[in-house]
């Protein structure tokens, strides 16, 4: 057990396997550590920070493909249907969620309005998408090309970025304040993005990133 | 405490993959690799006072127009969390002033804090800045809540003579000031919070 590892001889490509298999930094702090075994549903926490280090979840491709797909049904559900219809003295207006976006454009701030829907519907639409095929690949027992691993990367650099449940307190929080001058009912959209994003919660909560990245650093 | 970096090892930040010897970008997930991030507190300030600017007109410019038979009247952020006071939704004014004031301003005041402590280093408790941090990165997104607000509104309340919403100046303003932070408190490595100065 005991065998010393010298980690500064350089790279070949048997030393940089055995380097990740026997240790593990923890991203937040830098401490390097024993890499732990952690066996299934566990996770383990680095002892100086306490942040996550490694975790192990259990069905986690399987979850993540079911869930992926009905973000997407969700999404163009979102897109495609009516959003939010209020009436008031016998006149009445019905938007899409793509209207609260071009309203902004309409108004005079184009670069809010394009970002807005960069918020709201591109980075979440992105995100989904990378997901759904990285997830695909783990659950095929195929090797994890350059490609699936590097996409899975960017969906994680991006979920800051994601903000269609920002929008949706938003939402909510305007219903409240239209609610005491007009009539409002919410159509399947509204409906499609509040399941969206308790998806995309759950979605991001049973991902095993950890999985993905030692297949990987083995493929 | 052994590290990475006391042992010549890079940690990917997105994946964790380790290397010895390797710059550019990891292998396993493609992004950048870096021991520490360059430059982490002069962008970090550089985001930090770019954020500030843009926060006060941000405040100070209204952020939504309401046009009635009556006329028009202009609205700021903390205006909107008083009218909601004045008709009595509590909830509702509660999560504006938190998403709106209390998150920037506390954001402001963490990342400062983190930064000066490392650059003069103060003797602060790592774990408890740390942990302000990810609180920080947390709550980032949801101060962009009046913004959708906004946005929301005026795509809604288009009633013609009657009444109709256009966002104001400060919208766009507070948006920039959000994404900013957001830019600045990413550009803050933590891993600099538990570096000892005699490394």
């Amino acid at each position: 057990m005991e065998r010393r590892y010298d980690i500064h001889r350089r790279d070949s490509a048997s030393e940089w396997t055995a380097l990740n298999n026997e240790f593990v930094a923890c991203r937040s702090c830098d401490a390097l550590l024993p890499r732990p075994t952690v066996s299934l549903g566990q996770q383990a926490r680095c002892p100086r920070c306490h942040s996550v280090i490694l975790t192990n979840k259990s069905q986690s491709a399987e979850r993540v493909v079911a869930l992926m797909l009905a973000s997407a049904l969700l999404f163009v559900l979102a897109v495609f249907y009516p959003f939010l219809k209020m009436q008031s003295s016998g006149l009445s207006n019905e938007i899409s969620v793509a209207d609260a976006t071009l309203v902004l454009w309409n108004s005079g701030y184009p670069v809010l309005s394009v970002a807005c829907m960069l918020l709201i519907l591109a980075i979440p639409l992105a995100r989904i998408l990378l997901t759904f095929a990285v997830a695909l690949a783990l659950l095929s027992d195929k090797r994890v090309t350059p490609t699936v691993r590097h996409m899975y990367g960017a969906a994680i650099r991006l979920a800051p970025w994601s903000m269609a449940d920002v929008f949706m307190l938003g939402v909510i929080v305007s219903l409240v304040k239209v609610g005491q001058l007009a009539d409002i009912s919410v159509g399947i959209a509204f409906w499609s993005l509040v399941a969206l994003s308790l998806v995309s919660a759950l979605a991001s909560a049973s991902m095993c990133a950890d999985t993905l990245w030692q297949r990987a650093r083995h493929s | 405490m052994q590290t990475a970096r006391s042992r010549g090892v890079i940690a990917c930040r997105t994946c964790g993959t380790l290397y010895t010897g390797k710059q550019g970008s990891c292998d396993v997930c493609g992004s950048p690799l870096s021991s520490r991030l360059p430059h982490s507190l002069q962008r970090t300030w550089a985001f930090f006072f770019a954020g500030l600017a843009a926060y006060i007109p941000g405040n100070l410019l209204p952020i939504m127009v309401t046009a009635t038979p009556q006329g028009e009247s202009a609205s700021t952020i903390m205006g909107g969390v008083i009218t909601l006071i004045h008709h009595g939704s509590y909830g509702i004014a509660l999560v504006i002033f938190i998403a709106s004031i209390a998150v920037p301003v506390s954001k402001f005041a963490v990342i400062a804090w983190i930064s000066l402590s490392i650059q003069w280093n103060l003797a602060s408790d790592e774990r408890s800045r740390h942990h302000a941090h990810e609180l920080v990165e947390l709550l980032g997104s949801w101060s962009m809540v009046d913004v959708f607000v906004v946005a929301a509104l005026a795509a809604l309340i288009q009633l013609g003579a009657v009444m109709s919403v256009t966002p104001g100046p400060g919208a766009e303003f507070f948006a920039l000031s959000v994404a900013l932070t957001m830019l600045s408190a990413r550009s803050l490595d933590t891993r600099l919070i538990w570096d000892s100065p005699d490394d």
